[in-house]
């Protein structure tokens, strides 16, 4: 029998095709899943008891920053610069910033220019949800408590940029919603 | 189309499919070690919370650092939707491991972890033990992803992990687990 070598070739190019688009699939899948929350995780309000210890009921906002965060971690000083960058424009988005430590005793926030709540104490769904073994994380929420942004670990230049562009498109949504 | 193109074709789609190939091996290890970790109970706690009463509330610790009177704290979890049936069940437990253990022996701390942070402050005057609306983030991620209905999660005087009790719809069989764990 002859191989036709061109059909043969057709055939292979084909079938490559198909097994790289498989593969770019399974990757993106899997990295779904390597992640701490998955892009479909929703989180509940972050009910909880502040430093003072008051209780804190959060306000109605458009989104949410929430950092995990503790003294004693080191990387979480390298990215202060990041993180109150992103914060202040939170801030200035009418929305709110929560940091939360792992620990109660593990932070000692005195506070910020940008009204950073200090959530001591959580309660049971919100405990549920956020992982305590990573530090830093930042997590940005929309109003319904949908992840819009989050890193684990540092944030840097680029990941501070995403956010941003995200914590735009979400003013952006809130502005064609009412308008 | 000159013969030379499908040949480049082929190559480039078979480098791109090995080094799509290696970044999801990459990416399924990543995932499998962070499963471990996560799936595994960590000994050590963080008893730290909020009662009923809005205060801040830890265990109660003598000067060695040690629970007071060498004793246990036991975790489980109340389910606010349950209304006063769970309060009578962890009652009904407590009664039961009393009655099953030795008087004057090392005493038993039992807080009830509420799941829905301030709602089952009502039920605290009908409780015979100490319900707590709040706890640090890492004791309530450990307590909220462990403790399924009726389990619980016994610490010893060290307030180290001792046994992650399992769950059961019968008070005098959880009072019995929880007595065969506190003896092992």
């Amino acid at each position: 029998m002859r191989i036709n070598w061109r059909h043969f070739n057709e055939c292979l190019i084909v079938a490559l095709i198909v097994v790289n688009v498989f593969e770019l699939e399974l990757f993106y899948w899997v990295r779904g899943k390597t992640g701490l929350y998955q892009p479909t995780s929703t989180f509940p309000s972050l009910a909880g008891f502040g430093s003072n210890p008051q209780r804190y009921i959060p306000a109605v906002t458009p989104c949410v920053l929430l950092r995990v965060s503790s003294d004693s971690c080191n990387y979480c000083r390298v990215d202060q610069p990041f993180y109150r960058r992103l914060a202040e424009q939170v801030r200035h988005a009418g929305c709110e910033s929560v940091i939360v430590s792992p620990k109660s005793g593990q932070l000692n926030f005195q506070g910020d220019a940008w009204g950073t709540i200090h959530l001591r104490f959580v309660d049971y769904r919100l405990g549920r949800i956020l992982v305590p073994f990573v530090t830093p994380q930042t997590i940005l929420l929309d109003g319904d408590g949908h992840i819009r942004w989050y890193r684990e670990g540092t944030m840097d230049q680029k990941a501070l940029a995403k956010a941003l562009r995200e914590l735009a498109r979400l003013h952006s949504d809130r502005g064609a919603k009412t308008g | 189309m000159a013969s030379w193109l499908p040949a480049i074709a082929i190559v480039l789609l078979s480098a791109n499919s090995l080094y799509l190939g290696i970044r999801v091996s990459d990416e399924i290890s990543i995932c499998k070690a962070r499963r471990d970790r996560f799936a595994y109970l960590p000994r050590d706690s963080s008893l730290n919370g909020i009662a009923s009463d809005g205060k801040v509330i830890s265990p109660a610790v003598a000067a060695n650092g040690r629970l007071e009177g060498e004793g246990f704290l036991l975790l489980f979890v109340i389910d606010v939707g349950k209304g006063t049936e769970e309060i009578e069940y962890w009652n009904k437990v407590i009664e039961t491991v009393a009655a099953a253990r030795p008087q004057g022996g090392r005493p038993i701390y039992y807080w009830g972890i509420c799941n829905a942070g301030n709602a089952c402050n009502q039920y605290q005057r009908l409780a015979n033990f100490t319900i707590v609306a709040f706890l640090d983030l890492y004791q309530m991620h450990v307590v909220a992803n462990t403790i399924q209905a009726h389990g619980a999660l016994l610490y010893d005087r060290a307030m180290i992990l001792r046994s992650h009790i399992p769950s059961s719809n019968e008070p005098s069989l959880q009072a019995s687990l929880i007595v065969k764990h506190l003896r092992g």
